[in-house]
């Protein structure tokens, strides 16, 4: 019952709630929570709360994989990388090259959520992932694997490809 | 399942990874949501390089009116465009003309040219003799230029800089009227140009958020636009890098005159060179608070009065000051040094010790924290050396070139002391070497090579990577005894340089004997 003495260990080990969007609770420690930008900033406005912050755009499954990211990066600082660096989408870890091998629709919903909570590392990794499955591969190919729907007339995408054609060579 | 649809903002974080043009091309070829996305981002910066090819799909975007008058309309013309692109003659699909960032004047002018080649079917030589042909590129870069000023919806650079084969530049500038109206260039970020062009008169209306400015050829008897390009500096709130090119000193006070107000607050870095340097310059870049990075190349100091003063306590926040080729002249380079800054980290002075006694002692006295140091020596500043390791404990890098090299080109050069009992300099100086030094260059026509760099390069106690020795002037007799005690300092000594990387050379003139020039 102290509520002094223990404070710093308390703050420590503090745990936060999350409901998924099928109202399953997740308990997470607070600091792998905080890697999530949105939830950092509501954890700061709201204070001291034991009340479970509800996610309604994140699936169950999909918080998983979240979390499992984020406890896996806890202790990493991360650096918000200039905007002037070129970007580069070669400098994927084992770990998270790992967690990327997921099915496309899962991988979409990882790149939604990241851009949802505002976790900036996993919005870069995701999204660099993506752009490495799209390198090197025809629209068709494109469309295949990520089972996008063609909604060009056969006249339009004729006609956008000769206006695009000038990036062919070189 | 159907992968759930990702929002632009996200896929354009995806297509900023895409770095080729095809991969590009691919996403947007996908459906319609994706090539919305991508195509912004393809045709952002498509004169990054000569693309000739890409100019049909821009020429349907220029008005009727200027397609008929160009002859770009006709029948036969609509032939050969065809043949080469096979585009219809529909509408682009996409607003192209819209996306463009990056407008390079003589990237879309040469377009233009290797456009109206592809529609010729002359061999290259034949064609480019053909002055007609460049006439008609200019028109056309020129309505094209025009065309994008008014349709982008965000310029972010712009660039017309004068090129040899550039000759036709009048004829795309002069007509070449920017509405004041004009959205595109409200987000201008770098701007460079060579010569005044009208372009600028109503410049400073629209762009005020230009950070890099780069000025060639400018010259206040020829160009009444000057007064222009300052008021341009003036009406800009985050200009950081400025870099002004060959000009007079009335031109460059008009300048500074009419953007005294603003603009130097912002400025960090100062670049001028081929630029005459007065007495109003100067006072001008010293009210530049904020200054990191000031370089003067090849800048003539000859209209300032001997009396003028300069501090450096003026510039506060200098990191670095390069001055190339010419230096200021003695009185103000005294004046400069005469108070301590502790900010100078770089410095590069042309300093011939025959002109500016005690350099060495003044840069030591005045700059504690330097890091790099790039001046002339002579003979006699060989013991101010000592002085300046035992002040500027922080010196990581060196190079030092014997002023009398730079004076004496005509003159023959035998003196070389390959084996000079009383070279003890360098030795002396290795118990000072400041502990931070990685690179030592000496350029000198003095050689105190025997002992000397021998005892040096074993008593210092830091890590060098490069250890250089320069010779100006050698007896050609001596060469391969030169060639074979380097190698021998540079098996001995390797444990003091960390990279291994002793270099000896020879600069200049060599002679086979007394007269004869090899």
């Amino acid at each position: 019952m102290a509520t002094g003495s223990t404070s710093t260990n308390i703050s420590e080990l503090k745990k936060i709630k999350l409901t998924s969007s099928e109202g399953t609770e997740f308990v997470v420690d607070k600091d792998v929570g905080e890697k999530s930008i949105l939830l950092k900033n509501m954890l700061e406005d709201v204070g001291e709360n034991d009340m479970a912050i509800p996610l309604p755009n994140v699936t169950g499954p999909i918080l998983t994989k979240v979390i499992e990211y984020c406890t896996h990066h806890r202790d990493d600082f991360f650096i918000s990388q200039d905007d002037d660096n070129k970007k580069t989408s070669d400098d994927i870890d084992e770990w998270d090259s790992e967690f990327c091998k997921v099915d496309q629709g899962t991988l979409f919903e990882l790149i939604l959520a990241a851009n949802y909570l505002d976790i900036k590392p996993l919005l870069d990794l995701t999204c660099k992932t993506v752009a490495n499955m799209i390198k090197g591969k025809s629209p068709e190919e494109i469309r295949k694997t990520f089972n996008i729907a063609n909604d060009f007339t056969p006249e339009e995408e004729i006609q956008v490809k000769r206006e695009n054609e000038w990036c062919e060579e070189r | 399942m159907h992968a759930p649809r990702l929002p632009s903002d996200c896929l354009e974080y995806i297509f900023d990874y895409l770095t080729t043009r095809q991969s590009l091309r691919s996403a947007g070829l996908v459906n319609k949501e994706w090539n919305a996305t991508a195509m912004p981002i393809l045709w952002s910066s498509t004169f990054a390089s000569i693309n000739p090819k890409i100019i049909p799909v821009y020429i349907k975007f220029l008005p009727h009116e200027v397609r008929t008058k160009l002859k770009l309309e006709d029948e036969s013309f609509h032939k050969s465009t065809t043949m080469i692109t096979k585009l219809s003659n529909q509408r682009p699909i996409f607003d192209y003309a819209a996306c463009i960032h990056h407008l390079d004047f003589y990237i879309i002018y040469m377009s233009a040219v290797y456009y109206y080649h592809l529609l010729s079917n002359e061999s290259a030589r034949k064609f480019f003799e053909g002055r007609k042909v460049c006439i008609k590129s200019a028109l056309l870069a020129r309505e094209l230029i025009q065309m994008f000023i008014k349709r982008s919806r965000s310029i972010r650079t712009l660039v017309f800089v004068k090129s040899r084969r550039y000759a036709l530049r009048p004829v795309i500038f002069s007509p070449i009227k920017i509405e004041i109206t004009a959205e595109s260039l409200r987000n201008l970020r770098f701007l460079s140009f060579s010569g005044c062009s009208n372009l600028l008169q109503d410049m400073a209306k629209v762009c005020t958020q230009i950070e890099q400015l780069a000025v060639r050829n400018i010259n206040a008897n020829i160009n009444k636009d000057v007064k222009a390009l300052g008021e341009l500096i003036a009406a800009q709130t985050r200009l950081t890098c400025l870099s002004i090119t060959n000009t007079n000193c009335e031109t460059l006070a008009t300048i500074m005159k009419e953007s005294l107000l603003t603009s130097h607050k912002t400025l960090k870095i100062v670049s001028l060179s081929a630029c005459d340097i007065g007495e109003k310059v100067l006072n001008w870049l010293a009210n530049c608070e904020n200054l990191v990075k000031l370089t003067l190349d090849k800048c003539r100091f000859n209209e300032l009065p001997k009396s003028f003063q300069l501090s450096m306590e003026s510039f506060s926040k200098l990191n670095e000051l390069r001055v190339l080729r010419y230096g200021p002249p003695p009185e103000i380079f005294c004046s400069l040094l005469k108070n301590s800054n502790s900010s100078l980290r770089v410095l590069s002075l042309p300093l011939n010790g025959n002109l500016y006694p005690n350099n060495l002692l003044h840069i030591a006295n005045s700059c504690p924290n330097l890091e790099w140091l790039s001046t002339e020596i002579t003979y006699s500043s060989f013991p101010q050396i000592q002085t300046l390791f035992k002040k500027c404990r922080k010196l990581k890098a060196l190079q030092f070139i014997d002023g009398e090299i730079l004076e004496s080109f005509e003159e023959e050069t035998e003196e070389i002391m390959i084996e000079d009992a009383d070279g003890q300099y360098l030795k002396n100086l290795a118990p000072d070497v400041p502990p931070s030094m990685t690179d030592f260059a000496i350029c000198t026509r003095k050689c105190f090579i025997s002992t000397d760099v021998n005892d040096f390069l074993k008593n210092i106690s830091c890590k060098l990577h490069t250890f250089r020795y320069l010779y100006y002037g050698c007896i050609v007799e001596h060469l391969s005894a030169i060639d074979d005690y380097a190698n021998s300092i540079g098996k001995t000594y390797k444990e003091n340089i960390l990279s291994g990387s002793v270099t000896f050379g020879y600069l200049g003139i060599h002679f086979t004997d007394e007269n004869e020039e090899i």
